[in-house]
């Protein structure tokens, strides 16, 4: 049935390219697998969020017992030497600074809330509480001698940010809503005075509408900073 | 002798397959149209050869037109967002099936009847 020779060079070379492109073909998808390659990618990621939700819970719950251990050596050690009681001293008063533990004090506590009915006479934007409003607020404190400030718990730093993201506002990277309450520990009637100025951000804001209470206590307790300070570039 | 050739052939292509690099990610549904094409074409040809209509030219011209011509669709197919490529398949695979019962009866009508074949022949 083929007397030609022709016939089978040509058909062998037709099987050659076919079995050629069949198996690079399946070379490939073995190797990337791409049909699935969508869902997998979404499903590890999910998986990975999961992983570092976990490995987070873990790992601040270790930093706990390790800062908690590091608290005992310190005790321990700084009651019997004089030298180290002074630095244990400054120490403290340090992490007073920086956010590092909690404190306690007299000061005023300041309850920021959207306006409740919207007055037309302004814009919608100027009567809910922004960012910029939080940071106005924690400027004047800080003019008027805060010494250790918190919004909704959220101790602030040296290197706290307030920023907005959507509909929330992020102080130390962490998502907060309103009411907004803010700590502050300090002279309580320079911080009172500075907050109520007439004509001072409180005021501007309560004219729009924005409801902010301001109130003396004598026992203002604000956590220490949650998060970790990580300094790679100063020197 | 013929058929030792023919596997012969194809284990070798086998192998240069697999020792090539991957194909370039885009690129890879038309590599599967352009199998299905071959398979088709090679199909095709051992039914003719069988029926003993076997023509070189139309062997060839099938063979490197229908895949050029399912990889164009393709192309088409992927700057209109249809996927043409579905209907190349289903195309090549009747047509597959289609020879292969051709090929299928006319080995058994050999099997039972041996002179008649060699008369149609």
């Amino acid at each position: 049935m083929n007397k030609k020779p022709g016939v089978i060079i040509v058909l062998s070379i037709a099987v050659f390219l076919l079995s050629f492109l069949i198996c690079w073909q399946v070379k490939t998808i073995k190797n990337s697998d791409s049909s699935v390659l969508q869902l997998q990618r979404e499903d590890a990621l999910r998986d990975e969020v999961l992983k570092w939700q976990n490995n987070y819970q873990d790992v601040s719950e270790r930093l706990e017992q390790t800062e908690k251990r590091l608290n005992e050596y310190l005790a321990n050690i700084s009651s019997t030497d004089k030298t180290i009681e002074l630095l244990q001293q400054e120490l403290a008063q340090l992490n007073v600074v920086s956010g590092l533990t909690e404190v306690k004090g007299k000061g005023i506590i300041i309850t920021v809330k959207d306006a409740e009915t919207l007055n037309p006479l302004y814009l919608a934007e100027d009567q809910i509480v922004h960012d910029n409003d939080l940071l106005q607020i924690v400027n004047e404190l800080r003019a008027a001698g805060a010494e250790a400030i918190s919004i909704n718990n959220q101790r602030l730093t040296s290197l706290s940010a307030i920023r907005c993201v959507g509909p929330s506002i992020l102080v130390n990277d962490v998502k907060i809503g309103a009411p907004f309450v803010i700590k502050a520990i300090g002279n309580v009637d320079y911080l009172y005075s500075g907050i109520n100025l007439s004509g001072g951000v409180v005021d501007i804001m309560r004219k729009y509408g924005i409801s902010i209470e301001v109130e003396r206590n004598d026992n203002v307790i604000i956590p220490k900073y949650e998060g970790t300070i990580k300094i790679s570039q100063s020197t | 002798m013929k058929y030792v050739i023919l596997l012969i052939v194809a284990i070798l292509g086998g192998i240069l397959g697999f020792m090539v690099p991957e194909i370039p990610y885009s690129y890879y549904d038309y590599t599967a149209v352009a199998i299905l094409a071959t398979l088709d074409s090679v199909f095709g040809g051992v039914t003719s050869i069988l029926k003993g209509k076997f023509d070189m030219k139309i062997f060839i011209s099938g063979y490197f037109g229908n895949a050029i011509i399912a990889i164009l669709l393709v192309a088409l197919g992927q700057k209109l967002g249809v996927d043409i490529y579905l209907a190349a398949v289903i195309v090549f695979v009747q047509r597959m099936l289609v020879n292969f019962s051709i090929t299928r009866r006319i080995l058994i009508d050999r099997k039972s009847n041996n002179t008649k074949v060699e008369e149609v022949q």
